[in-house]
């Protein structure tokens, strides 16, 4: 062959061995090539075994080898994948054709007769090998053809072997991916929620899960040519392309709508949906989960009925015990008022009997009459107290500026007045004002530093203090002594009418009095707490108005209510 | 004529026709029939299977251009061979609509040579192909790479030398196109092929191909580079109007290794300048435009008689290809009464054949060839 006949024929041959990727084709199509550039009815692909056998480990001239691939001869193909012994120089070597060589007609077994074997080594690893068992009919070109040919073909093969590896690779992780991919879509067509891919800029759903089919009633057909604004119609097409703009806007927000779905029966239900944006391949999509929320929805209507109607329920029930307290405040005021008379008879007669019989009298007897006026007189004290108690919450409330400091100057000029004996040191900061009613107002003044004056009575150096306590509430005013005090365990009852934290015999009073300065702050929509030690002293905030910092006193406590 | 096995009948005549076979079910109760008819009397061929319908003889066969008898071609009449036994065959058509009809066939054609193969008797797969069926090359390797070595193959492409489609394969039932005819016969020799061109020195490389179609040459329209060569080369002007009977005597050899070419006759011009051959054209093929002098004669003749002179068969299959046949001119005859004077004992049949499949060697390996002789043993 002249040199262009042989650049023509390598020229075939790196063509068809370039057009493969896999080496399996590679190996078959190559070996069929040069069957059919030979003549040779019979190739085999084979590489050198690392195992060694009996017979290559007693015959030093022979090698182990595989079958990789057959094409001719149907009994060798049975052995493909199997290990045979042959002589080395069958494998290793220069492209050759061998002759007359008993070997040859054992490799593929005792039926056939060929006769001559064209050697053609790949690199170190591996050979063809062709089979014949009559001698090609011309000379075979085996220096410039096979040898160029050879080598080109062992790097083809190592770049199909990379590639095979490298594309198994891919496979199984393109596999990895698809298993996970095939596992969330499960999980998507699990869930209850109607989850939709949409293009945007068709307005029309690319993909979406199988309960949106089901849920929605339509084939997956006819959803694919639907959009939002067709399942979802209680909001026009250029409604929805403002939302999904804005959802698109938004990258990092879920946009939220509360909607309804049309079913393909025009049956609707109403739904919570989520719209965020994704990019799949620089396009822009949106991803809309839809929920059901016709439960909810029921549920918050009932909740909202329900609410309404407990709104009612308190106002009549509230008109019910203003009723029935002023039915029983009604009631009080008529009994007190009703006693005062009988009591005033009794008081009266008995003075009558002491003052016209006392000389019949024993002193026992006088003693008895004596404690049945001053009983009478403390019983008189109270009904007036109850009675003032009750009209307190019945007056109507004309508010003014009032000087609280003047206020307070006045009331301890009374008290100073009324028990000279006492030595007190008064302090009361001046330029206290407050909005209030002038004459309730000073009743609870009266009523806090009389109880102040009083509850000091012991102290040899008492102190009294009037005064706008500065924290964080300006409106908070008090009245602190350094009197008995009481034991902050029982303050819940400090406010409560008729109830008294000292006995009768350590301090006189009522127990009405604190009662009705509460009932004078809470007209005033203020509040009323104290401090206190026992035997160190009390101290009484008030507010005149509701104001915002009221709650957030140090330590207050409440006594509304 | 040997009448045991072979029987030209130049018209249809039903009681000759009749007295054969009973004669053959006589000596072999289950006798199949090959039938070649010459295109020329292709009608005969509904009368041939309502006859062996009615005898329920099993019939295949297919026309071609001419038939050969006893060394000499004739355009009338019909051939038919007596098959041993029932024949195994199988028609497929259709073969080469996609990947899985030519795999079908494959596995259909490796199922009856399978089944009647023995391990004591090496059988002959005989393949008759519409000769407009594309791909017939990759159908052999695809059958070689199934079967390798367990039959020896022999096959001919059958049909119209107008290359035009129309039915040419039959059997008791069908008359089909586009299909192949398989079946086998026992014959322990196998077929060999001869063509005796040689290979130029010129190579040329077939840069774009498409099946049977070479399209582009040397990267150039194939029909502009083709018709520059015949003239340069032989001063020759290769039009579409007289394409065939020019391009049969400058055809394309496909260059191997070995020395050897694939001979490659384009019998069609086509609308887009590329050049229709019988037979496939791999791409990247290297081709060599063949020289008229380059088919040696004397040496196919001899190839052919040394293969058989050992044992002389009785009835020798012979097709020539009509390529060739037209090529050669009287040369054709000539070659036919050398092989046959040289077989002196042997009868000589066949047909003009569309293209031949075999090795030039015994057990060689099998291709898809114009411009040859293929002959195999008929008979026992």
């Amino acid at each position: 062959m002249n040199q262009e006949q042989i650049l023509s024929i390598l020229y075939e041959m790196a063509m068809v061995m370039g057009a493969e990727t896999r080496v399996e084709p590679l190996l078959n199509k190559t070996l069929q090539k040069l069957m059919y550039h030979t003549g040779f009815p019979c190739g085999v692909f084979i590489s050198i075994s690392q195992e060694t056998t009996s017979e290559s480990l007693e015959e030093d001239t022979c090698i182990n080898v595989i079958v990789e691939t057959v094409i001719g001869n149907h009994r060798l193909r049975n052995r493909i994948g199997e290990t045979m012994c042959l002589p080395k120089e069958f494998v290793y070597g220069k492209a050759e054709l061998i002759e007359n060589n008993p070997r040859i007609p054992s490799i593929c077994g005792e039926t056939a007769d060929y006769q001559y074997l064209l050697k053609l080594p790949v690199g170190e690893e591996n050979a063809f090998l062709l089979l014949s068992p009559s001698p090609p009919r011309n000379d075979l070109p085996f220096t410039q053809l096979f040898e160029p040919l050879l080598k080109n073909f062992a790097k083809t093969l190592q770049l199909c072997q990379i590639n095979e590896s490298y594309t198994a690779r891919l496979v199984e992780e393109r596999e990895h991916a698809y298993s996970d991919l095939r596992r969330f879509r499960a999980a998507l067509d699990t869930t209850d929620d109607c989850i939709f891919i949409i293009d945007p800029r068709h307005m029309k759903f690319i993909d979406f899960n199988q309960s949106a089919v089901k849920a929605l009633g339509y084939r997956a057909k006819q959803l694919l040519t639907m959009g939002p604004q067709d399942v979802m119609d209680e909001l026009s097409l250029p409604q929805w392309r403002t939302i999904i703009n804005r959802a698109l806007n938004d990258k990092k927000e879920i946009t939220e709508i509360i909607t309804s779905h049309k079913q393909n029966d025009g049956d609707t239900y109403p739904v919570e949906v989520r719209l965020s944006a994704f990019k799949k391949n620089h396009q822009p999509l949106l991803i809309a989960v839809s929920r059901d929320i016709t439960i909810r929805k029921k549920a918050e209507d009932e909740l909202k009925a329900y609410k309404e109607h407990l709104q009612e329920l308190i106002a009549e029930r509230t008109r019910e015990l203003e009723a029935s307290n002023r039915e029983l405040e009604s009631y009080s005021y008529s009994i007190a008022h009703d006693l005062r008379a009988p009591l005033r008879s009794i008081v009266g007669f008995t003075q009558i009997i002491l003052e016209d019989a006392s000389h019949k009298l024993d002193d026992t007897e006088l003693n008895y009459l004596n404690k049945t006026i001053g009983a009478g007189k403390r019983m008189g004290t109270l009904i007036d107290e109850i009675l003032e108690l009750a009209r307190l919450s019945r007056i109507p409330i004309t508010t003014q500026k009032v000087n609280l400091s003047t206020l307070a100057s006045e009331v301890i000029d009374t008290l100073k007045t009324n028990d000279s004996q006492r030595c007190v040191s008064v302090v009361v900061e001046s330029g206290l004002e407050a909005e209030a009613d002038p004459q309730l107002v000073r009743l609870c003044i009266e009523n806090l530093l009389g109880n102040s004056w009083k509850y000091t009575k012991r102290r040899p150096q008492a102190i009294i203090e009037v005064g706008l306590y500065r924290a964080d509430t300006p409106n908070t005013f008090y009245v602190k002594d350094n009197g008995a005090g009481f034991d902050m365990q029982y303050v819940d009852k400090l406010f409560l009418p008729f109830h008294r934290l000292h006995n009768d015999s350590e301090f006189e009073g009522t127990g009405v009095g604190l009662a009705t300065v509460q009932r004078i702050i809470e007209r005033h929509g203020g509040s009323i707490w104290a401090e206190a030690e026992v035997g160190k002293g009390a101290t009484f905030y008030f507010t005149l108005q509701s104001g915002p910092n009221n709650g957030s006193l140090p330590n207050p406590i409440s006594v509304s209510g | 004529m040997d009448s045991s096995t072979a029987v030209y009948c130049s018209t249809y005549n039903e009681s000759e026709l009749h007295n054969i076979l009973a004669r053959w079910n006589a000596d072999s109760s289950h006798a199949g029939v090959l039938a070649l008819v010459a295109e020329a009397d292709k009608n005969v061929i509904p009368q041939l299977q309502n006859l062996f319908n009615r005898q329920s003889t099993p019939l295949i066969g297919a026309f071609f251009p001419e038939l050969l008898i006893k060394g000499q071609l004739t355009s009338n009449g019909f051939t038919i061979m007596k098959i041993g036994s029932s024949p195994n065959s199988i028609i497929r058509e259709h073969i080469s609509d996609s990947e899985e009809c030519m795999d079908d066939t494959v596995g259909s054609i490796a199922e009856i040579c399978e089944h009647n193969n023995s391990a004591d008797n090496k059988n002959t797969l005989v393949l008759i192909i519409d000769a407009m069926v594309p791909k017939i090359a990759s159908l052999l390797e695809k059958l070689y790479l199934r079967l390798g070595d367990a039959v020896n193959y022999m096959g001919i492409n059958c049909g119209s030398e107008s290359f035009k489609p129309m039915p040419c394969i039959f059997d008791n039932k069908q008359f089909v196109q586009d299909a192949v005819l398989a079946f086998t016969i026992p014959n322990e020799q196998g077929a060999i092929l001869e063509h005796g061109y040689h290979m130029p020195n010129k190579m040329i490389a077939a840069t774009s191909t498409s099946n049977n179609c070479i399209v582009s040459i040397n990267w150039r329209p194939a029909f502009e580079v083709y018709s520059e060569m015949v003239f340069s080369q032989y001063g020759v002007k290769v039009t579409k109007e007289n394409f065939y009977e020019n391009a049969v005597h400058f055809p394309f050899g496909i260059v191997r290794a070995d020395g050897e070419v694939l001979v490659r006759i384009p019998v069609s011009l086509q609308d887009d300048g590329s050049l229709f051959c019988v037979g496939e054209v791999p791409e990247n093929s290297v081709l060599a435009l063949l020289k008229a002098e380059d088919a040696d004669s004397s040496t196919t003749v001899e190839h052919i008689v040394k293969h058989f002179a050992a044992q002389a068969p009785q009835t020798l299959l012979t097709f020539y290809c009509a390529g060739r046949r037209m090529h050669m001119g009287d040369n054709a005859a000539s070659e036919l009464s050398a092989l046959q004077q040289k077989l002196n004992s042997t009868n000589i049949v066949g047909a003009l054949s569309l293209g031949e499949i075999g090795s030039s060697t015994k057990d060689g390996y099998p291709l898809f060839h114009n411009a040859t002789l293929v002959c195999t043993a008929w008979g026992s």
